[in-house]
């Protein structure tokens, strides 16, 4: 007759998530990852200054290189990454 | 008569700056301001190539903002550091 203890232990690894939540689970884990995506990609934006060392981090861009995420009508060749904080 | 006018008078704006690609170009007129005059303190006022900057501050600040600014470098209080 296993222990009081073990009881617990097992019916707490049957029942530590609701498999129908499932869809719940999946759905909610996208948008925090998308959010933290987006908010990421706005905090090493070019027009976000971090330290004083980068006063102005839009000065690194070349003429032929574009920030944008969508564009329309425009064509640039290489897309601008932040090298330093 | 409109030929003479129009050889008296290029229309020209300021070109496509890639740090500035959106419809905000606050700080494209701010930053041609504030290089205009660093160009000025580093290489004198007769360097031809500075009036590039002067000629884009003009086209994109609005007149108010070059009159508040040329007060308050008058005054000493311009917030941006103007060293080259």
């Amino acid at each position: 007759m296993p222990a009081p203890q073990q009881n617990l232990r097992r019916s707490l690894m049957k029942n530590w998530f609701a498999v129908e939540a499932i869809p719940i689970y999946v759905i909610i884990g996208g948008v925090v990852v998308g959010a933290s995506w987006y908010l990421g990609r706005l905090a090493t934006g070019s027009q976000v200054v971090w330290t004083k060392k980068n006063p102005t981090p839009w000065n690194t861009i070349k003429q032929d290189e574009g920030t944008k995420l969508l564009t329309v009508n425009q064509k640039f060749e290489k897309s601008w990454s932040r090298d330093t904080l | 008569m409109s030929e003479d006018l129009q050889s008296k008078y290029v229309i020209q704006t300021v070109g496509f700056d890639a740090r500035f690609p959106n419809t905000n170009q606050t700080r494209n007129c701010f930053q041609n301001y504030t290089d205009y005059f660093k160009c000025i303190t580093a290489k004198g006022e007769d360097y031809a190539p500075c009036k590039q900057f002067k000629k884009a501050y003009n086209s994109l600040c609005p007149n108010e903002w070059i009159a508040k600014w040329d007060e308050q470098r008058e005054a000493g209080t311009f917030p941006a550091s103007l060293e080259p």
